[in-house]
């Protein structure tokens, strides 16, 4: 269980970051 | 404890977040188009996720206590293999949005700045394959160790010094500080793990008082504190080992302590399976060890008002069970106690006349189960199955708290097993080996 809940957290980081930097490239570019 | 879990994550998602929020506010060049600012961002976003390694890996105890080590080392692994897909992206997105940027591949036309993104490019691939591949690599773990260290400061020194060289997003003052700081966090963090950490083992040494050969291919290391008073420690925990090197020649092993809490002589219970543990049939009573102790969150003491604990171990995973149950034993704990122990034959089942004993001291049902029973054998066989669980569990078995330790495969189908029989996900508690 605490293995799914690390991989989870490692990949929902990771979606995080990966939104935030479409966010920063789409608005520096409007 | 649930509390200061999220108070952690919370940190963490700062950390790695904060430097590409950076990146909106205050003076910023203008845009130059989705791919080449999306690259951007993520080589930014990579390199703080490989800086904020630094400080996942230094093992601060507080925060690691609510996880345990063991499930920060794992996440270390996998936020790894995500930092380098950013990684990967980076070159990608950025010759695609300007494929002319190519030519400056060509050695003659490379500027510093870009061979530094290269060299950390390579050191973070180097990193990667070095780590998920080590045994099929045949590199052997101190080997790693420092190879993995080495190649972790080059990719982030050299991926430090290509935001420099470039210079986006970096040259305004206060931006330039926020790097500088976490610059110097990753230092600090280091220095921590590598001098502070060493120095303090340095002054509380340990000799080694006793070496007692086991069943099943382990040997119980025992060991005393050498002129301090050891430390106290959780019963369940582990610890970094250094025998026959200086604690700063990054020689080190993980192992779970099998002493009783409650002694002060600490002792380890090893089983022979690779480079440095097959030489522990050579050591001798009065040899210096070193440790940096205690660690994981994997014991009886983070819940000690359970009505009674429920213990699965496999192989050499009964070494952090049996300092739980010395330690229960020690405290004349009457709770009850069941314990699932699969081994491979009678001959070779670590602690077993130990085990037998404890059954005479505690409210202890000891269940040993053979994965090659000899002939004659009445007791249970085979896997750990949920029909084998089942048949032991308590009626009262939501208000016994679960631990269970041995090789990953066993422990996620006995952990599926257990829910499954009704045990509270919350109830129920890992500890990982060999995770490398």
């Amino acid at each position: 269980m605490r293995l799914k809940i690390a991989t989870l957290l490692a990949w929902f980081t990771g979606l995080l970051i990966l939104a935030a930097s479409v966010f920063f490239a789409v608005v520096h570019n409007a | 404890m649930y509390l200061q879990g999220f108070f952690w994550i919370a940190v963490y998602l700062t950390l790695v977040l904060t430097p590409l929020f950076a990146l909106f506010v205050g003076p910023t060049p203008a845009g130059e188009g989705f791919l080449w600012d999306f690259s951007l961002a993520l080589g930014f976003a990579s390199l703080t996720m490989m800086a904020v390694m630094f400080l996942l890996t230094a093992r601060f105890r507080s925060a690691t206590a609510p996880f345990g080590i063991d499930i920060i080392y794992y996440f270390h692994r996998q936020s790894s293999v995500v930092a380098l897909l950013f990684v990967i992206a980076h070159p990608v997105l950025l010759f695609t949005a300007a494929p002319d940027m190519l030519l400056m591949l060509w050695p003659p036309y490379t500027p510093w700045h870009l061979a530094a993104g290269i060299g950390s490019f390579l050191a973070m691939i180097a990193l990667m394959v070095t780590s998920l591949r080590r045994k099929q690599l045949g590199i052997e773990y101190d080997n790693w160790r420092l190879g993995h260290v080495l190649l972790a400061v080059i990719a982030v020194v050299l991926g430090a010094a290509h935001i420099v060289g470039v210079g986006h997003y970096v040259d305004v003052g206060w931006k330039g500080v926020l790097w500088g700081l976490i610059g110097a966090s990753c230092i600090a963090a280091f220095a921590y793990v590598r001098l502070y950490s060493p120095a303090r083992q340095l002054r509380h040494p340990y000799r080694v008082k006793e070496l007692i050969e086991e069943r099943g291919d382990a040997w119980t290391v025992v060991l005393s504190p050498e002129g301090h008073d050891g430390f106290k420690f959780e019963a369940g925990q582990f610890a970094w080992l250094t025998l026959w090197s200086s604690p700063y020649a990054l020689k080190e092993h993980p192992f779970s302590f099998s002493s009783s809490a409650e002694r002060k002589d600490l002792s380890f219970t090893i089983k022979t399976l690779g480079d440095f543990t097959n030489r522990i049939p050579e050591v001798r009573p009065g040899e210096l060890a070193y440790l940096d102790a205690p660690y994981g969150a994997f014991s009886i003491d983070r819940h000690p008002k359970a009505k009674g604990y429920f213990f699965v171990a496999g192989g050499i995973g009964i070494a952090p069970v049996m300092s739980m149950l010395r330690t229960l034993a020690d405290r004349g704990d009457t709770r009850p106690l069941h314990l699932i122990f699969g081994y491979s034959s009678w001959d070779r089942f670590t602690f077993r006349e130990e085990l037998e004993e404890l059954t005479q001291k505690l409210n202890l049902v000891f269940v040993p189960v053979l994965g090659e029973p000899h002939e004659g054998w009445k007791g249970e066989t085979g896997m750990l199955t949920p029909e084998l669980l089942e048949r032991y569990l308590p009626e009262e078995r939501t208000e016994r708290v679960c631990f269970i330790c041995g090789p990953v495969p066993m422990i996620e189908s006995v952990e599926r097993s257990l829910s499954a029989a009704g045990v509270s996900l919350s109830h129920i508690h890992s500890e990982l080996f060999d995770l490398v």
